[in-house]
This record gives structure tokens, C-alpha cells and sequence, in this order.
């Protein structure tokens, strides 16, 4: 039979310590579940896995000396890049997946400003992106040598096909299927959905907004003097070999006239997903010593108040309690003050939280309070046992010794 | 009498080494961690030009459609960035002192027939004005002439970083280097620690930006092919995505050059805002400028403001550091209880013998500020330790082609006023944590404890 009620009443008489224990956890709650919530969101942005085989992937940048890089010379460029053994696939893109830079955009389903408006990022590519990417189409088709457009001093109107990432498509209209052939508007130009590609990264841009919501235009503009490629080997033991092919034969194409500088598509990852993963790093050592701070923080609390408690504990021992008896008396104590600090921690967790918000993040799911909940049970629970332990060896003669 | 109070203080903490050690280095993690993240966040919002908080300014100019207000980062929802065609008629005005109109830009650097490597730089494209107003100091040369603003005249500003890589740190004004396809002669070369970009960031963006390596006069604009590095504010009636020819950029209505003016006075800037209204109003007369007269003069430590860093990530994670605190702190309180109540005999002792009530709460107080003094030395060694590590850390990541990321390492050093606020906040946690148990104690009743004995 538990007396939970005269426990109830003996910690009453502490109002003072037992008040400071729940702040403590109170504290430790929505400080751990915040900043796990935080470590983990900026793990998922930056240190998933890009989906794609970035170790079969590099991009070379071409800054011409004195002049532009036309369509027609970039076509040159990557069929030439092609005809080199090991060489699977090249294409054109205007920036680099991954490399933080792209153009980024508001799509809506109308032109009217009004309407909510997705944040997406997006590249101008060759019509053999998604070859070279090795992305797959789940719905609708990938992109022909129509769809490309290429520009440069007149504007040209009219819709402009796209292909986008599988998330983006259900975020906008549901299910990839759906997607296909649908008008989406950035301000006044208008896309038409002609395919959706499987899940990947996406083109990674640090920003709060997901990477995955990312599209590709088949687009060319023809004054620029820097342009990019990106180039997919067979075999990672040959990309070395690959390169020193490809600026080879870039240089010659381009009579020595551009400077070129190479990039492998996973070291390119890796570099921009560093600080993100660092600063991860950083939130995950601060809970640990603060589950640290708190587990010796709870064990000393509870020393202490055995220690004051002697006689008592020594008169229970005297009238019949069991040294397991003290025990779960001392665990039942601690529980108790425990779900109160975790209850308190709840609401200062979701008070915490908005400041969270205010990154841009989105609020705490319930899951890392669950969690938290649980970790801070099992942590005050192992942080007792031994106190508890010491204090189930009090002899009952201490309760006769003194009046 | 507090000598010995602080005697008895002294004597009494060393009876129980663990106990106080338990409690130093509970304020000093709580320390540690809060002033970690706090330094982060100081420096990423300190104005290192605040001494000329009055004097200068950026101007921004409600150039936007007038369908709705301008949504970025700004708070005032005025663009930040003004069009070349208003910074060329803009810098006709000669009221102010000085003024500088700038953008990023980039490409490589080389020396024909030189073993240096070619080196991939970071460029400001700005008046000869920038480097007085923002206090950069050169190590040789000095700035170019008005002229060059003007017109296009090659000439170019290393820093000192450049200087060694290609010339190994030795004068070299006057001679070549070829940046882009075109011969620019040194003009200068500047100083490492008085460049101030890494802490004035230029546009509103939401990370340290840089320190360039490399600075073109204004002129330079008009005829070299550059589009900007920066962004591109397009208000909506022009929004043709794919604008980015430099020719475009020179004539039409985006936004991409920052304008810094300074003043030599309050007068003259008054005088300037005249002008400016005057200018917005000849300029909706031509058709420009659709939305209501609006303009603003922001000095450094509004800009940051604009800039809305005080909503990031390092002030989240400031405020969780003291809640860190927080929480040793109440641990402390606890402890501190826990220490005093066992010693009631003796503190009984003292006031049966006459002590009075305020000299118990003395003596016990006493007791937490060393132990907050104590916190306070542990907290400095270990920040300094954490500081040093993160610079470590976040140092070998600077990616050189991407220049998007900035120097993060920047962000993780130590100064007089972190350390300042270190050693502040040690104590004070520490005596925030010692009064009640020091009240407690005083209160307790002499009869009671003597009894236990």
C-alpha cells in the first residue's frame, strides 16, 4: 500500500527545496526539448543525405577572360565532355546543387499577389540535368530539346516548362499526378509543371525554408562569361582521371581564354553542411551537460534531504519498514516533484518556444517532449537510487538515540 | 570586522571542499555555456563604428511598386538598396562631407607568368570616401582620386592578405594585376585589422559577410561587365528573371548599390534630407517613384537593427544559455541551503554568544560571493577554452569559391566586454543564490540548534 498522501504531506513541510528541484526540472525541460528540437531540425537540413550520387559527381565553373559563353559553345562543351571515356553524362546548370546559390522564387497557383505563395529555389539548367543528376521522373516526362529557351537581349514571354521535386509537387497540389500540366506563377512569369522527380535533397539553399522545394528550368542566358557544368563519372576510382580529361579539354575547346575551377558534387556538400552540423554539435553538448548539471543537481537534493530527515527515516525503520520499503518511499517522493517540474517544464517549453519560432522554424512537435519527459524520468529516477540506497542503511537505532 | 567575516567565511567553505567544489563549477558550466552563446550574439551585433553613431548614415529610399510595401528583412519596409541611376544622380550633391555608393563583386585574380596561383577574390566596387568613412586603414598607398569615381580608370586596393600571396607582403604600388580579363594598377594596399566588413554587413542578409579582398573605384562601373554579387532587389513591375545583364542593371529600376553618406554635422544633414525630397519629388515628376515620399537616414546601430539580427539564431540561443544559468543557479540556492543548515550549531553558537542577526547574514553571504568569485575564475578559463575551440572548429570550413559563407570562427573571440560580462554574471548568480539561504540561516532560532547539539 503506497501512503501517497502522508508523502504528499512531508513534502509540504519543504515547500522551499522541494519548490527549487521543480524549477530546476521545470528549467532542464524546456531548455533540452528546445534546443534537441533545434539540434535535430538543423541535422535533417543539412546532414541528410543528398539522394543523389554525389561521389559520381563534379562541377567545373567557366569564367571567360574576355567574353560570354553562348549556347552554342556550351552545347560544344558538354557533347565534347561526353565523348571522354568514363565521361557518363554532362550537362549545363546555372549554379550548383548545394553550393548555398541558386535564384530563388514565390510560386503561386495564381497570379493575384494575394494568393499564399511557396518559397522555392531553382536553377536554369540543360535539357540533360535529370540524366546527369540520375533523377528519376514519377510523373510526367522529362525535359526535351523544345522545351529549352535561350536568351539574351530581348525578353521572352510566355510559359516557361518546369520540372519540379516530388515534395514541392505535393505541397502544392497534393500528389505528383496532380501536378502535371498545372500553371504555377513567381510574380508574372508563369511555369507549367511537365514532370516531378523522385525525393531528393534538393538544391540546398541555407535558408529556413525546406531544400527539398526546388524546380529546374530549361534555360539558357546567353550574355553571361561564367557558367557551370556538372559531369557524372561511371566510377568514383575514375573521377581524378576525369577531371584532368576535362580541363584539358575545356581549355582547348575554349583556345585558353576561361579559367576553370572544379568542385566534386559530395566535398561541395560536405563543406556547406558543416557549419550547420557544427552548430548542431554545439546545441547537443550544451543539453548533455545540462542533463549532466541536473543529474548531480537531483542526487545532491536528495542526499541533503535524507540527511536532514535521519530521525525520521531511522523511526519508520524502527516501527517495521524494510529497507526496500525506504526505497520506493524515496522514489515515489522523487517522482512525484518530478511530473510536477515536468508538468511546470511543459508550459515554460512551449513559452521557450516561440522564441524558436521566431528563427522560422516550425513549433515543437509533442514527440521531444515526450521524449524529454521520459529521459528526465529515467535520469532523476538512476540519480536517486543511490541516495535512496544509502538511506534504506539507516539503522532504526538512530530513532531512540536522541528525543 | 570583515576581515574576519570573510575569515570565518573562508574557514568554513574549506571544511567542505566537495560541497563548494560541487558549487563553483556549477556556475561556472551555468557561466560557460550562457557566455558562449552571448558572445556569439555580442558580436554579431556590435557596431564597431558606433563612435560616429551620429555622423553616418545609409540612405534608403522608398523606391518600391506601389502595389505593396518592400517585404524583406528591413524593418521599416523600405528597400535597402538604391538603383544605379539614382546613385549617379545622387552623388552630384556635394553637401555631404563624404559619400560612397558600393556592391560586391568577384572573380580571379592573377599575375601573368607569376608562380603565385591564381586566386579566386572578393571585390567591393566603391567611392574613394569608403575608406575614411569606415575608418580602414592603409599599410601603403592611399586611396585613389575623385577622378577615378567618375570615369574608368583601372586602378584597384588590395588587402593585405592579397598583398602577401601574390607580392609576399612587400610595397608594391604602382604595379599590375589582372583581375577578370583586365589590368588594374595597385593603388594601394590595406591594413588586416582595420577592415570593418566583417562586421558591417553590407546588405540584409542573415550572415557575417567576408572581409574583401580587393577594392575598384565606382568609375569602374560603367564600363566593366558586372553584375553584382549582391542582391538584386527588383520592385514587381520589372520583374523579368532573367535581367541580369550588366547594361540592364545600369539603366533600369533594380536596386543594387548600398549608399553610405557622412556628415559633418547635424546641419548638413538636415540640409541633405532637404535634397533628398527634392530629388524624390523631381523624380516622380518623371514618372518614378510611384509610392508616397518616403526616405531614411539610418546610422550604423539602426542598421542592425534593420537587419533584424535581434530575432536570430544566436539571440535564441542566448536566452537558452540563461535559462542554463538559471537552472545552477537554483541548484546553487539548494546547495548553498543545504551547506549552511548543516552548520546551524555553529552559527547558533555565534549569536547565543551576541552576535547580531545582520552578522550572521554577513558572514553567509560573503560565503556565496566567493564562491561566485571562485565560479567566476573556473568560468573565464573554460569559456576562453570553449571560445578557442569553436574558433578552431568553425576555422576550417571557410569554403573559398562560395562566398556566402562567411567567417563564423569571426564570432567566437574574446574581449574586454565578454570578459567583463563573464566575471559580472558569475557573481552575480552567485550572490542571487546565496541571499535566501543566507536569510534563512540568520532567522533560524538560537534556542532550537543550541538544543541539538
Amino acid at each position: 500500500m503506497l501512503p501517497i498522501v502522508p508523502i504528499i504531506n512531508a513534502l509540504m513541510q519543504r515547500k522551499f527545496s522541494v519548490s527549487l528541484l521543480i524549477l530546476q526540472i521545470a528549467l532542464t525541460t524546456a531548455i533540452f526539448s528546445n534546443l534537441s528540437f533545434v539540434a535535430l531540425e538543423f541535422d535533417r537540413r543539412y546532414t541528410r543525405p543528398s539522394d543523389i550520387k554525389d561521389d559520381l559527381l563534379f562541377t567545373v565553373l567557366l569564367r571567360s577572360i574576355d567574353s560570354t559563353i553562348n549556347y552554342a559553345e556550351a552545347l560544344r562543351d558538354i557533347s565534347s565532355l561526353q565523348k571522354i571515356p568514363g565521361i557518363v553524362s554532362s550537362s549545363i546548370f546555372r549554379w550548383s546543387p548545394f553550393s548555398g546559390n541558386a535564384s530563388t522564387g514565390a510560386l503561386r497557383t495564381h497570379p493575384d499577389e494575394n494568393a499564399p505563395a511557396l518559397k522555392t529555389a531553382m536553377i536554369d539548367v540543360s535539357i540533360q540535368a535529370l540524366t546527369t543528376l540520375e533523377l528519376k521522373v514519377v510523373a510526367g516526362r522529362d525535359f526535351r530539346m523544345e522545351d529549352m529557351i535561350v536568351e539574351n537581349n530581348t525578353a521572352n514571354t510566355g510559359s516557361r516548362k518546369i520540372i519540379v521535386t516530388q515534395v514541392l509537387a505535393k505541397a502544392i497540389f497534393e500528389n505528383a499526378q496532380n501536378a502535371i500540366g498545372k500553371s504555377v506563377f513567381d510574380g508574372d512569369t508563369r511555369f507549367e509543371i511537365i514532370g516531378v522527380t523522385c525525393d531528393w535533397m534538393g538544391i540546398g539553399i541555407d535558408s529556413s525554408e525546406p531544400a527539398e522545394h526546388s524546380l529546374f528550368i530549361p534555360h539558357y542566358w546567353d550574355g553571361d562569361p561564367e557558367q557551370r557544368y556538372i559531369i557524372r563519372v561511371n566510377d568514383n576510382h575514375f573521377r581524378e582521371a576525369a577531371i584532368t580529361e576535362t580541363i584539358k579539354q575545356l581549355q582547348h575547346n575554349h583556345q585558353h581564354k576561361v579559367f576553370l575551377y572544379i568542385e566534386k558534387m559530395d566535398e561541395l556538400k560536405k563543406q556547406t553542411s558543416i557549419p550547420g552540423h557544427k552548430f548542431s554539435i554545439l546545441l547537443k553538448t550544451i543539453n548533455v551537460v545540462l542533463g549532466l548539471v541536473v543529474a548531480f543537481a537531483i542526487s545532491g537534493q536528495t542526499l541533503f534531504s535524507i540527511q536532514q530527515r535521519t530521525k525520521q527515516i531511522g523511526l519508520r525503520r524502527a516501527l517495521g519498514a524494510s529497507q526496500r520499503d525506504i526505497i520506493i518511499l524515496l522514489l515515489i517522493e522523487n517522482t512525484i516533484i518530478l511530473v510536477l517540474g515536468l508538468i511546470a517544464g511543459i508550459s515554460l517549453a512551449f513559452y521557450a518556444n516561440q522564441f524558436v519560432i521566431r528563427m522560422g522554424y516550425p513549433s515543437l512537435p509533442p514527440i521531444y517532449l515526450i521524449i524529454t519527459c521520459l529521459s528526465l524520468l529515467v535520469l532523476s529516477l538512476t540519480s536517486t537510487i543511490i541516495p535512496a540506497i544509502s538511506a534504506g542503511k539507516i539503522s532504526p537505532g538512530v530513532a531512540t538515540r536522541t528525543l | 570586522m570583515f576581515i574576519y567575516h570573510w575569515q570565518l567565511a573562508w574557514r568554513s567553505l574549506k571544511k567542505n571542499p566537495i560541497l563548494c567544489g560541487l558549487m563553483v563549477l556549477a556556475i561556472a558550466c551555468g557561466v560557460t555555456a550562457s557566455m558562449i552563446c552571448y558572445t556569439a550574439y555580442h558580436v554579431i551585433n556590435t557596431n564597431p563604428l558606433s563612435n560616429k553613431d551620429a555622423i553616418l548614415f545609409m540612405l534608403q529610399t522608398d523606391s518600391w511598386h506601389l502595389k505593396e510595401a518592400f517585404s524583406g528583412k528591413a524593418s521599416n519596409q523600405m528597400p535597402d538598396l538604391l538603383s544605379y541611376r539614382d546613385v549617379t544622380a545622387l552623388m552630384h550633391s556635394h553637401i555631404p562631407l563624404r559619400k560612397t555608393a558600393m556592391t560586391r563583386w568577384g572573380g580571379i585574380l592573377s599575375i601573368p607568368n607569376s608562380e603565385a596561383e591564381p586566386y579566386f577574390a572578393k571585390a567591393r566596387i566603391n567611392t574613394h570616401d569608403y575608406f575614411k568613412m569606415f575608418d580602414v586603414d592603409f599599410l601603403y598607398g592611399s586611396p585613389w582620386n575623385q577622378a577615378a569615381d567618375n570615369e574608368v580608370q583601372n586602378l584597384i586596393v588590395l588587402s593585405e592578405d592579397v598583398n602577401n600571396h601574390f607580392f609576399r607582403g612587400e610595397n608594391s604600388i604602382g604595379k599590375t594585376i589582372l583581375l577578370e580579363g583586365y589590368l588594374y594598377k595597385i593603388q594601394g594596399v590595406l591594413k588586416r585589422d582595420a577592415q570593418p566588413s566583417n562586421k558591417m554587413q553590407n546588405i540584409d542578409t542573415s550572415i557575417l559577410m567576408p572581409t574583401e579582398d580587393v577594392y575598384l573605384p565606382f568609375g569602374v562601373l560603367a564600363e566593366r561587365e558586372i553584375s553584382s554579387w549582391d542582391i538584386i532587389q527588383r520592385p514587381g513591375d520589372l520583374l523579368e528573371y532573367s535581367e541580369n545583364s550588366h547594361q540592364n542593371l545600369l539603366k533600369s529600376g533594380n536596386l543594387w548599390l548600398s549608399y553610405w553618406v557622412e556628415f559633418s554635422g547635424p546641419k548638413q544633414k538636415q540640409e541633405y534630407e532637404q535634397f533628398i525630397s527634392q530629388y524624390i519629388q523631381n523624380q516622380k515628376a518623371l514618372g518614378y517613384y510611384p509610392r508616397s515620399l518616403r526616405f531614411a537616414l539610418s546610422n550604423a546601430t539602426q542598421k542592425l537593427n534593420i537587419n533584424g539580427y535581434s530575432n536570430g539564431k544566436f539571440s535564441m540561443l542566448t536566452k537558452f544559455g540563461v535559462g542554463f544559468l538559471m537552472v545552477c543557479t537554483v541548484n546553487c540556492i539548494a546547495l548553498l541551503l543545504a551547506k549552511f543548515l548543516r552548520y546551524a550549531p555553529e552559527s547558533a553558537i555565534r549569536r547565543a554568544l551576541g552576535a547580531s542577526r545582520t552578522a550572521i547574514f554577513v558572514q553567509h553571504f560573503i560565503e556565496s560571493s566567493i564562491i561566485g568569485i571562485l565560479g567566476a575564475a573556473l568560468g573565464l578559463v573554460l569559456t576562453y577554452t570553449g571560445l578557442k575551440y569553436l574558433h578552431y572548429e568553425f576555422s576550417n570550413i571557410s569554403a573559398e569559391n562560395n562566398f556566402l559563407i562567411g567567417n563564423i570562427a569571426d564570432l567566437f573571440v574574446l574581449d574586454a566586454h565578454i570578459l567583463l560580462v563573464t566575471v559580472m554574471a558569475s557573481i552575480v548568480a552567485s550572490l542571487c543564490a546565496g541571499i535566501y539561504p543566507a536569510w534563512r540561516i540568520c532567522q533560524a532560532s538560537i534556542a532550537q540548534h543550541l538544543k541539538l547539539q
